[in-house]
């Protein structure tokens, strides 16, 4: 469904503009209430932490220790290819090709090996920043999830608009964009995972673990499959017209 | 993609009170050994279901395709350790049975369904693997935990095993393969025997019975006397695999074997049996316990030999006149409130109420077998041995045991040997042991009975992350 907006060239009227920006907006606010229901990615955790002590307060933390470690996991991917893409690529709709093999390729290997990478059960239970940090570039893949929407986000405004930016501006608007992209999902997964921690503690209990706990690391494979053929679907006129323009 | 794939498997529990509140057993397996090595050992599956025909009796038996291997401890692939928070994803199914022959080496995975009464073997790995990827041989304990499957070994290289440190190591929980040595730092552990943890404290405990020449060919008098088994406790960094702390216990505390932490993971503390005192015949109970960063140990129960006639006793024990207790296991129950302790030497099953862990008390004991006493089972019939390898069911209400030690340990201790069989006694509400007179499981000869599992776990194999509250 997303495809056909961004597949229509450009000087398009305003209306159908805002639409693109809009789904992908919602689309990434998605990912984080889906990530945030992830047992390990939050609830689960903080659950543990408040049961452990009790309290409230150490239950939020914990959730917030998760989402920081998120969100620093999607900034370390983004902000780099965010400064790349306005440096060295002024139009990055070319790369949305690539990310579409990357996505796909990714979703492909978590159905085949479903399992955590190993050093992550190294980490101590102690540093659920850190460990929250390496699942999520690793394991949960979130920036490599973020990296279409990234590309679609950069090309929708300066280009879509037929806008021209500096290469100032352009930094600044892209490393925003980033910045902000990364919160879009973070927050969400925060909200989420404090509430169903905080729900289980208040009145459900922990009985509803095994009931509660289904495997939405399948789920979320078979999101990185359709969101890199989407990116692919997208990214191939988008790079026939760019090797048009640039080379002949 | 299967459901088991799909939801975590509903043995596995998040607390040791859910685990306690879970659908009792209906099967048990146990170890069964051939000592003539006429035939090959066995995983034995007895029917636990009160409301079956066949109620009480073995019916299957995994036989294995070697002789001489000589089954001792086993575990699961996969247990209630994988619902940590921090161990990820919890979409194993708790189906194989991770099975050592603690004398030949060699490893099974025996497959348990989709029906206890067809288990199979589904992969064999053989020693030379496991001396090539670990260093290690006579593999021991398996407990399910954070980074798979970790098994302790009693020996290092060497044809005698002790020409370098037994450790542990770590299989695949899914696929099998040995992975390799655990630690990374080992400090002064040398010889090794069983090992647990803590998963949310992040620190594990193990302990030592002796190089593989001290026991491979029977318990060494002079070696015992000369205080040469082991006799210290090991502090481990889990995550970080390396060694922490060292607690001696003093040589005279011979063979530190089973370690028991408490379930509940915000106590910090747990247990240790001691097999004998070699100053005066004594089996003791040891509590250890985590206090300002730093471990410590201390003895919180004795057992007392018990005198006997000489005419009555094995040639091992003909000068000392009496009967060491010979605390040879321990088991805690999910509740943490009794620990059983089996007093194999006099034919004894003690235990004790642990709900304050330094002010251990006696709230039951039983008396079956024994070297001197010989008491018959509560049904009249002849128990050979004595209680030995314990098991608790998770509710707490039921306990086993079997009565075999190692092989060549029977036959110096119970030199008319010590025929396979398994029994139990059920628990009142506040402690006290009944034996049941109607559970009592004669093997077919030669056949000798180690480690009991209970289907979906039991006090001797599950973890837990989440507190009971």
């Amino acid at each position: 469904m997303l495809d056909g907006e961004f597949l229509l060239p450009l000087g398009l009227n305003g209306s159908d503009a805002m639409m693109g920006p809009a789904l992908l907006w919602a689309m990434i606010v998605g990912m984080g209430l889906y990530q945030g229901l992830n047992p390990p990615m939050g609830w689960l955790p903080a659950l543990a932490r408040g049961l452990e002590t009790g309290r409230t307060a150490p239950l939020i933390q914990r959730a917030a220790a998760i989402a920081l470690g998120h969100y620093a996991a999607m900034l370390a991917l983004l902000v780099p290819l965010a400064a790349g893409f306005a440096m060295l690529l002024p139009d990055p709709s070319p790369a949305l090709a690539a990310s579409g093999v990357l996505l796909l390729g990714f979703g492909l290997f978590k159905l085949w090996r479903p399992q955590h990478p190993r050093f992550i059960a190294r980490i101590p239970p102690r540093q659920p920043v850190r460990w929250s940090f390496w699942m999520s570039a690793t394991h949960c893949g979130s920036p490599l999830m973020m990296l279409s929407a990234l590309i679609n986000l950069i090309w929708l405004e300066p280009v879509y608009y037929g806008l021209r930016f500096g290469p100032g501006l352009r930094l600044s608007h892209d490393l925003g964009l980033a910045v902000l992209l990364a919160a879009g999902m973070t927050v969400p997964l925060l909200v989420t995972a404090s509430g169903v921690a905080l729900l289980l503690h208040r009145t459900l209990g922990l009985r509803l673990i095994g009931r509660l706990w289904f495997n939405l690391d399948f789920g979320w494979s078979l999101a990185f499959i359709a969101m890199g053929v989407m990116a692919l679907a997208m990214g191939d006129p988008r790079l026939m017209a760019y090797c048009r323009s640039h080379l002949g | 993609m299967s459901l088991a794939q799909m939801r975590p498997d509903p043995t596995f529990y998040p607390s040791a009170k859910l685990a306690m509140e879970a659908p009792r057993e209906a099967f048990g397996y146990v170890a069964l050994l051939c000592p003539d090595r006429s035939k090959g050992d066995a995983i034995g599956v007895i029917d636990l279901d009160p409301a079956s025909p066949q109620y009480r009796r073995l019916v299957h038996s995994v036989e294995l395709p070697h002789k001489g291997d000589e089954l001792h401890h086993y575990g699961w692939n996969a247990c209630s350790s994988m619902l940590c928070p921090a161990s990820g994803h919890p979409f194993s199914e708790r189906r194989y049975l991770i099975v050592p022959g603690i004398r030949s080496s060699r490893l099974y995975i025996i497959d348990t369904k989709p029906d206890p009464r067809q288990a199979k073997i589904v992969k064999i790995i053989e020693p030379d693997e496991l001396m090539r990827k670990t260093g290690y041989s006579r593999p021991h304990t398996v407990h399910c935990g954070p980074e798979g499957v970790y098994i302790s070994t009693l020996g290092g290289k060497g044809a005698k095993g002790d020409e370098s440190p037994a450790g542990i190591f770590l299989l695949d929980c899914d696929s099998f393969e040995v992975r390799g040595q655990w630690e990374i730092e080992r400090g002064d552990q040398f010889a090794h025997y069983d090992f647990w943890w803590n998963m949310p404290h992040d620190y594990m405990v193990s302990s030592e019975w002796g190089l593989p020449p001290l026991f491979e060919n029977g318990l060494v008098p002079e070696a015992l006397l000369a205080n040469k088994y082991g006799h210290k406790l090991h502090f481990w960094d889990l995550r970080g695999r390396r060694h922490i702390q060292t607690i001696d216990l003093g040589a005279n505390h011979q063979m530190a074997l089973e370690v028991r932490p408490a379930h509940e993971p915000s106590k910090d503390y747990g247990f240790l049996g001691v097999v004998v005192d070699t100053t005066n015949l004594e089996g003791s109970i040891w509590t250890w316990w985590r206090e300002g960063g730093k471990f410590h140990a201390r003895k919180t129960a004795t057992i007392p030999p018990e005198p006997a006639d000489a005419a009555k006793l094995p040639d091992l024990l003909k000068g000392f006149g009496a009967v060491p207790p010979l605390v040879t296991d321990i088991d805690l129950s999910l509740d943490d409130r009794f620990l059983y302790v089996a007093c194999w030497g006099t034919g004894e099953l003690r235990q004790y109420d642990v709900s304050d862990p330094f002010a251990l008390k006696l709230a039951g004991s039983l008396r079956v077998g024994g070297i001197a006493t010989r008491t018959p089972h509560a049904g009249g019939k002849a128990f050979h041995g004595g209680p030995q390898m314990l098991e608790i069911s998770r509710d707490g209400r039921r306990v086993y045991w079997t009565n075999s030690l190692y092989s060549t340990w029977d036959d110096q201790f119970y030199p008319a040997g010590v025929a396979g069989q398994m029994t139990m006694a059920t628990v009142g509400e506040q402690g006290g042991l009944t034996p049941d007179r109607d559970f009592l499981i004669d093997f077919a000869p030669p056949y000798r009975a180690h480690q009991i599992r209970l289907e979906g776990g039991d006090c001797s194999t599950e973890s837990f992350c989440f507190p009971s509250a």
